[in-house]
């Protein structure tokens, strides 16, 4: 379990004079669930941007799995089971929420010909799909609303359906975008321990943006502290609360 | 026209060669988000293509097939550089194309007749002994088992897991490609499947009329295309054939007007007037449509009905 299944080697991206991202080095454990947290600006979404694709960064290098994926497209590294969730959700407003859930996940009806000529193939594949759908709508309270447009649901639900999406594609690794902003401690609450339920079913590897600190620092095994495009402090959580720079950078002296 | 049955059975047979247009723009545009402003290029293609094969004396069916493999390489051709681009800079350079195909026709006097046309182009289906109307009847008869059969294949593309893929690209590319679609790929297949169709109801339409010269494919074309698809309902392929049959029945009836009014205006230039005051107030107060998107599980009758009947088929092609 101590291979990294991620790994960075001094990732840089520049926005013009800006450096949004500036010579990150870290690797995550195999099956862990790791936090990432720093002050608004310091780069962790541009840090997931650049991990899934949806940025090319200007120098490093990225490995998962062993196998290097940076200069893939977003789809290529999703093949590959890097997964991740965005921060302001990003629904299919016209689309119900069922069709949301299963969209994330590949079908065999999703080539042409087979869309044409494989009807019952991917038939069967679709009502297993939707059997898993409707199960973690379940859990996370959403499935009165599986036919319902999903532009209708509220803030809060959409994050849900975010992070939904995210588990039901059953990837080897999820990266979250502040999975629990906008929802109810309770429910935050829940959500973690789903996290770690799911972890410890299925060997999936959690890296988290959050900013609920309290909760985020129960649950996770490490965290990376980022500031100002680099990694300031990273270990367990306990260490991470009580060194000095991180205090000063993010989490204030309470 | 003497014989308003004449002009009826006219209007029904456009109608039904742009139902077959504005099924395929739906498909682009109204599933996929693909402003296509460039239908009318490939509608040419179809049409041109029918009618140089025709004058060399081959049938029907092969210079239908050729135009719709001539017009989907060349969507697939000009896909490849545009479909990077965004939307409106898509549109234009789609208009463009539409230009340049008219000018290179007119142009190239030795490839199709240049500003003249190509004329006497026959019939698909020839038929001796019959009536003038009822040559109509069998047009429309051909051109409506088309229009079912696009209407059929479209529907059985859109309510699947690929026409799933098809609407989150329309909503969101990004999160389409963080999901692991190929967004390039399924926008160069909905892109050569449109311009496909579109090659055939070029075809469809060159035969019908018997002539094509450059000056009935102008960019009007495209634009009437896409009232009919905005008027009727995007990613509703009932609707668009409901936009193509209203968008052709309001222009043929208002072009009547003339006979039994005395209008201080030109009745053409009121038509035109009077469609664009039609898109405005759908615009405004129905923006869906008059036929909404179906937002429902696409385990809808239509659908149900084809599945088992494609079953059969099946079991009764294994049986024989």
């Amino acid at each position: 379990m101590d291979t990294p299944i991620l790994s960075t080697d001094n990732l840089v991206k520049r926005f013009g004079g800006l450096i949004a991202v500036n010579g990150v080095t870290l690797s995550i454990k195999k099956g862990g669930i790791v936090g990432l947290i720093g002050p608004n600006g310091s780069g962790k979404t541009t840090l997931f941007n650049i991990l899934t694709g949806v940025y090319k960064p200007d120098s490093g290098r990225i490995f998962f799995n062993g196998e290097r994926i940076d200069g893939l497209q977003p789809h290529q590294i999703y093949h590959k089971g890097l997964v991740r969730t965005f921060q302001i959700p990003r629904i299919l407003q016209k689309m119900t929420v069922l069709d949301n859930l299963m969209m994330s996940v590949k079908n065999p009806g999703e080539g042409f010909l087979p869309a044409l000529f494989k009807r019952k193939h991917w038939s069967k594949f679709e009502k297993d799909v939707k059997d898993k759908a409707l199960e973690i709508l379940e859990l996370l309270g959403l499935e009165k609303y599986c036919y319902v447009p999903a532009g209708e649901l509220s803030g809060g639900q959409m994050k849900l359906l975010e992070i939904a999406r995210a588990l039901i594609s059953e990837p080897s690794m999820i990266l979250l975008d502040e999975p629990t902003a906008g929802v109810n401690p309770v429910l935050a609450n829940d959500i973690f321990m789903k996290l770690r339920e799911i972890r410890k079913n299925m060997g999936v590897t959690f890296f988290i943006v959050e900013h609920r600190v309290e909760l985020l620092m129960e649950h996770v095994d490490r965290v990376h502290v980022m500031h100002q495009g680099k990694i300031i402090a990273e270990g367990e959580p306990s260490d991470i609360i009580n060194n000095d720079d991180v205090i000063k950078v993010y989490l204030g002296s309470i | 026209m003497a014989d308003p049955l004449m002009y009826l059975l006219d209007a029904i047979a456009y109608a039904g060669i742009f139902g077959i247009l504005s099924i395929s723009l739906n498909l682009e545009y109204g599933y996929t988000n693909l402003a296509n402003f460039g239908k009318v290029a490939f509608f040419m293609i179809g049409a041109y293509v029918t009618a140089i094969m025709s004058s060399l004396k081959y049938p029907f069916i092969a210079s239908s097939l050729l135009a719709i493999l001539i017009a989907s390489v060349i969507g697939i051709l000009t896909s490849l550089p545009t479909l990077r681009l965004k939307e409106d800079f898509l549109a234009i350079t789609m208009i463009s194309l539409g230009e340049v195909m008219k000018l290179i026709i007119k142009n190239e006097t030795w490839l199709a007749g240049g500003v003249w046309g190509i004329s006497g182009i026959p019939p698909a289906i020839v038929i001796p002994g019959l009536t003038f109307r009822d040559r109509l009847i069998v047009q429309i008869a051909l051109i409506y088992s088309v229009l079912i059969a696009c209407f059929l294949l479209c529907e059985l593309i859109v309510k699947s897991p690929y026409g799933r893929v098809l609407k989150t690209i329309r909503e969101d590319e990004l999160l389409a490609s963080t999901y692991g679609k190929n967004v390039f790929k399924y926008k160069v297949q909905v892109f050569a499947l449109g311009s496909a169709m579109s090659g055939l109801a070029g075809s469809l339409f060159a035969q019908y009329i018997g002539t094509v010269s450059p000056y009935m494919f102008e960019p009007t074309v495209t634009f009437t295309i896409w009232m009919m698809v905005i008027l009727g309902g995007p990613a509703n392929n009932l609707g668009a054939i409901l936009g193509a049959f209203m968008v052709e029945g309001f222009q043929r009836s208002s072009r009547l007007i003339k006979d039994y009014f005395n209008l201080p205006l030109d009745p053409v230039n009121l038509q035109v007037m009077l469609t664009a005051i039609l898109v405005i107030i759908v615009v405004f107060y129905r923006p869906q449509g008059l036929l909404k998107e179906k937002i429902k599980p696409y385990e809808g009758k239509i659908h149900k009905i084809i599945t088992s009947k494609l079953m059969e088929v099946k079991s009764w092609i294994h049986r024989s």
